[in-house]
């Protein structure tokens, strides 16, 4: 994470207010991208620093480059007791509460007295955080060996990114807006997936339906497929068929005779009713 | 049968469902008589001029 909005020859030129915004911004995404040792950042921490406005603390949270590691150490040699900077990373508490974990330390300003500060405590409640030492780490504890030199680890192109947000009037409404973007993104992917999960769900009953379609095409394929028969059973099928029309010629031919005999009758009714 | 008209009726019903079993297989006509064949002509030409 980079400190985007002060830079540390600036200070002194802006109001303390920015300073805390920019505390306040920073501990919205620290726990986000700094959320374990692996993964720490800088920070810097300074009991008394001079604003354009007042003398007030300074926390800043991000990744600290050359020059902020040299604004420090020159406070350092000014006042070792006013300020502390080394690394650190965050974790989200159960009750909401962003927890920064302050890991090692170079300088011997205590953490103790900073969370005493009015505005600290004021900022802090804002930002829904809270800095701690991590473990084995205390306000007593020696400053850690080899650290100062191993925060220097950006280059000077570093610092014309870090400092381009200064000269800008301080508000969190960017922030607030490019977290409302990336929310209202994973909004609208978490619809595309429902989509794509709606699609899935009927491209398969689409499926089962075609599957289904074909079995019953098959099945009844079979069902119109004539087996010829074997030629004997096929001879006693044709003479079946034949004693059947013989049978029903032979009740034709009663039937006729019974006509006839009838006809014969009706015939000699008639001829007598009309004499 | 009482009156004339009655065995009219009659005489041509079974006329008629003759003809439709000639029809159906005229080799039936083969065992004929010339006494039926005559009275089957006859009632013929009477169920023709109906």
């Amino acid at each position: 994470m980079k400190i985007v909005k002060l830079k540390s020859d600036k200070l002194s030129q802006i109001v303390s207010d920015v300073a805390q915004k920019a505390f306040v911004r920073a501990c919205g995404k620290v726990e986000i991208l700094h959320n374990s040792i692996e993964t720490a950042t800088g920070y810097l921490i300074v009991l008394t620093q001079s604003y354009k406005d007042s003398k007030s603390s300074l926390i800043v949270i991000g990744d600290l480059t050359t020059t902020w590691v040299k604004y420090a150490k020159e406070l350092k040699k000014q006042d070792t007791k006013n300020v502390l900077w080394g690394q650190c990373f965050a974790k989200k508490k159960e009750n909401g509460i962003t927890e920064i974990q302050l890991m090692n330390k170079v300088g011997n300003a205590k953490l103790s007295a900073l969370l005493k500060l009015p505005e600290v405590k004021a900022t802090l409640k804002k930002a829904k955080a809270d800095i701690v030492w991590a473990q084995g780490m205390s306000d007593e504890a020696a400053e850690t060996k080899g650290l100062e030199d191993n925060l220097e680890t950006l280059d000077e192109q570093d610092e014309v990114y870090i400092g381009e947000f200064i000269d800008t009037p301080a508000d969190d409404t960017t922030d607030r807006a490019n977290w409302e973007d990336i929310a209202e993104d994973a909004a609208h992917i978490k619809r595309r997936l429902i989509e794509v999960q709606q699609l899935a769900g009927e491209a398969k009953e689409k499926v089962k339906k075609e599957l289904h379609g074909l079995v019953l095409a098959f099945l009844n394929e079979i069902e119109i497929i004539e087996q010829p028969l074997p030629p004997k059973f096929q001879k006693f099928r044709m003479d079946l068929q034949q004693l059947q029309l013989k049978w029903q010629k032979q009740q034709n031919r009663k039937v006729v005779q019974q006509l006839r005999q009838q006809l014969k009758q009706a015939s000699l009714a008639y001829k007598t009713l009309q004499n | 049968m009482k009156t004339k008209q009655e065995a009219l009726k009659v005489l041509l019903a079974v006329y008629s469902k003759l003809q439709k079993i000639y029809a159906q297989d005229p080799e039936l006509q083969d065992d004929a008589t010339e006494e039926d064949e005559k009275l089957y002509k006859l009632v013929g030409s009477m169920y023709g001029k109906l």
